[in-house]
């Protein structure tokens, strides 16, 4: 009963490690670029989480078949489906957002690199004291 | 005609406030000037402020709006209460002062054709805090905390123009506020799984049944985790630190005090929802974390004022302390403590936005910062000015006389009510702390003589904000009855389970 529980919860877990691994790369990576590759597994992990929770076994996508009224066997539950599809949207819009200001940042200092960027800008701050 | 008018406002009052800003958003993207995008911006704000207060004025019991002719929980619903009204008029208010100042240093800090999109970028931030507040699930609350992120990572980023520090500080906004929201959304499908609803009330009727909800703790938790970076709260407040003293000037000045609002408001509607709960635990757990969030916060940023360095960092440092007191009033889940924490909050409000327009007006144009030098002999050089900074220093204190004083002493009777001992002494110690950094400062505006080549302050704009702010402050001090009866309507209308 008890290993019953213990699989049924291991996609969960699998997915929670999948987002904490993302969140420790998008936090503490020197690169800003593996920032946002962090960022992008936090929400592919949010998405397949949101998923799972509405799979029943053995069911089929909640997509009305063409020409029919009602559905003919089990379906997953689509609240979930929508919530993940409206996330992955806002996940994109910040993740091509992220994009274009390491473009900006990169013609700026003409780094990617979090540590060179802050050598830079001691730099700058020994030059131009404030 | 007018009367119309107002029906017409009253009836839409939860949608307008997000169409307004939205509205201008569109608009000043096409604006062919910064003059005009900025009009559009502080119209929006302006739009805001009077739904706001009409609502607030008019309010009679919760409103609730459903979008797109489906009903909640099935549909998506925009609700105003108590809270929501409450939190309205502060952003409106707030984000119309702050943006009336701002077209000066948007003008000269920002490249001209970067300005339409600057002052659109604000006004989607407004747009995001709005929807926060009138928001009736948890999805669609996620959605507006990913919006403001995403908007105000762009209004940073165009900061670089001026000053390349923006740059990472922007990138700082998107991907922390990522993983924040992310961390908001987590928790909103635990909340989900665990009790089959997305829709607040829908939630709430089912937790206050449910004998055993370990599993919306969790979820619950995670909200509030993920809502603690937009409620300022140290340690997660250094996105506001690169936004606020990197990004353009103008943008701390229209949007400091609001952020911090919203996000405060959304945190107290998630503790409402833990406070619904039947099983005590639940309530209790949320309690025990929030306050000790909020002493850290509150101490932790009062330390870090101490060392500031620059006059905006040590804005956003006053703020994130004060945002710690708060969270110790929400801790108090009771009507008692959160109307405290509301008080406290418009007093938060109040004196970021003059700290913010005063460290803006006082951003040197050359080196893209404001050094602590800046306030030397302030006093002789810019008397209006400098007394606005000692206005919302002495507020910051919590001096009598200023609003600070009465909603330190309400949020301090709740906490000892409430019994939370270190909440209550972490406020205390936040107070004590600050009367040395603004002692710090009236020494430098007073005593000091003026650096001789300093600029004149660019403060011209900012001056109706500060002077509304600053006699607010003063007048809700001398008589603190309506913010403190607004505070305790807005608290009373949701529903604490007796306590």
């Amino acid at each position: 009963m008890v290993s019953a529980q213990i699989l049924a919860g291991a996609p969960y877990a699998l997915i929670l490690a999948f987002a904490l691994l993302g969140a420790l790369i998008a936090t503490g990576s020197p690169n800003l670029l593996k920032r946002v590759i962090g960022v992008v597994m936090i929400w592919i992990a949010l998405a397949l989480f949101l998923a799972a929770s509405g799979v029943l076994a053995g069911a089929e996508a909640p997509i009305l078949p063409r020409g029919e009224g009602v559905f003919g066997r089990p379906f997953s539950n689509p609240l979930q489906q929508s919530f993940a599809r409206g996330l992955l949207i806002s996940a994109a819009a910040g993740v091509v957002l992220a994009l274009a200001i390491i473009v900006r940042i990169r013609e700026a200092y003409g780094a990617i690199e979090s540590d060179e960027i802050d050598e830079a800008d001691r730099a700058d701050e020994a030059e131009h004291p404030r | 005609m007018s009367e119309a008018l107002f029906d017409f406002v009253r009836a839409h009052a939860p949608v307008l406030v997000v169409l307004a800003p939205l509205i201008a958003m569109a608009l000043a993207s096409f604006a062919p000037s910064g003059r005009g995008a900025w009009a559009a911006l502080v119209a929006s704000a302006a739009a805001l402020a009077g739904t706001a207060i009409l609502a607030a004025l008019t309010y009679d019991g919760r409103q609730s709006y459903p979008l797109g002719g489906w009903a909640a929980p099935l549909g998506i619903e925009l609700r105003i209460d108590g809270l929501s009204v409450y939190g309205l008029v502060l952003i409106g208010v707030m984000g119309l002062l702050g943006s009336i100042g701002g077209l000066g240093l948007l003008r000269a800090e920002t490249d001209r054709a970067r300005q339409p999109l600057a002052a659109a970028a604000a006004a989607a931030v407004l747009t995001g805090a709005a929807g926060l507040l009138v928001a009736g699930d948890l999805f669609v609350m996620f959605g507006f905390l990913q919006w403001i992120w995403i908007a105000l990572g762009a209004l940073t980023a165009i900061g670089v123009d001026h000053d390349r520090r923006a740059g990472p500080a922007a990138l700082n906004v998107v991907v922390a506020g990522a993983v924040a929201s992310a961390l908001f959304a987590f928790g909103a499908a635990i909340v989900f799984m665990a009790t089959g609803a997305v829709d607040l009330d829908q939630a709430s009727a089912v937790l206050s049944a449910a004998e055993d909800s370990r599993a919306a703790a969790a979820g619950l938790a995670m909200m509030i985790a993920g809502l603690a970076m937009a409620a300022l709260l140290a340690p997660l407040h250094g996105w506001a630190v690169g936004a606020f003293s990197r990004g353009p000037a103008w943008s701390a000045a229209a949007l400091g005090a609001v952020l911090p609002v919203a996000g405060a408001i959304a945190v107290g509607r998630i503790v409402a929802l833990a406070a619904s709960a039947l099983a005590p635990g639940l309530q209790h757990g949320v309690s025990v974390g929030l306050s000790l969030l909020g002493a850290f916060g509150a101490i932790a940023a009062s330390l870090q004022a101490l060392a500031a360095r620059d006059v905006r960092r040590l804005a956003v440092y006053i703020a994130a302390a004060q945002a710690g007191c708060v969270a110790v009033g929400f801790a108090a889940a009771s009507a008692g403590g959160v109307a405290g924490a509301l008080f406290q909050l418009s007093n938060l409000a109040a004196s970021a936005l003059l700290l913010f327009c005063a460290a803006a007006a006082l951003t040197r144009a050359d080196s893209a910062g404001a050094p602590l030098v800046v306030l030397d002999g302030l006093g002789r050089r810019a008397p209006f000015l400098s007394l606005a900074v000692s206005v919302a220093l002495l507020t910051v204190i919590g001096a009598p006389m200023t609003a600070g004083f009465l909603s330190r002493w309400s949020l301090l009777q709740a906490t000892f009510e409430a019994r939370l001992w270190w909440g209550a002494a972490a406020i205390i110690l936040s107070s004590l702390i600050a009367i040395v950094y603004a002692g710090r400062v009236f020494e430098r505006m007073y005593l000091r003589a003026p650096a001789p080549d300093m600029a004149r302050p660019r403060s011209a704009w900012f001056a109706p904000g500060l002077l509304i702010a600053a006699s607010l402050i003063i007048f809700f001090g001398f008589d603190g009855e309506a913010p403190l009866r607004a505070a305790e309507g807005a608290a009373g209308s949701l529903n604490w389970g007796g306590r």
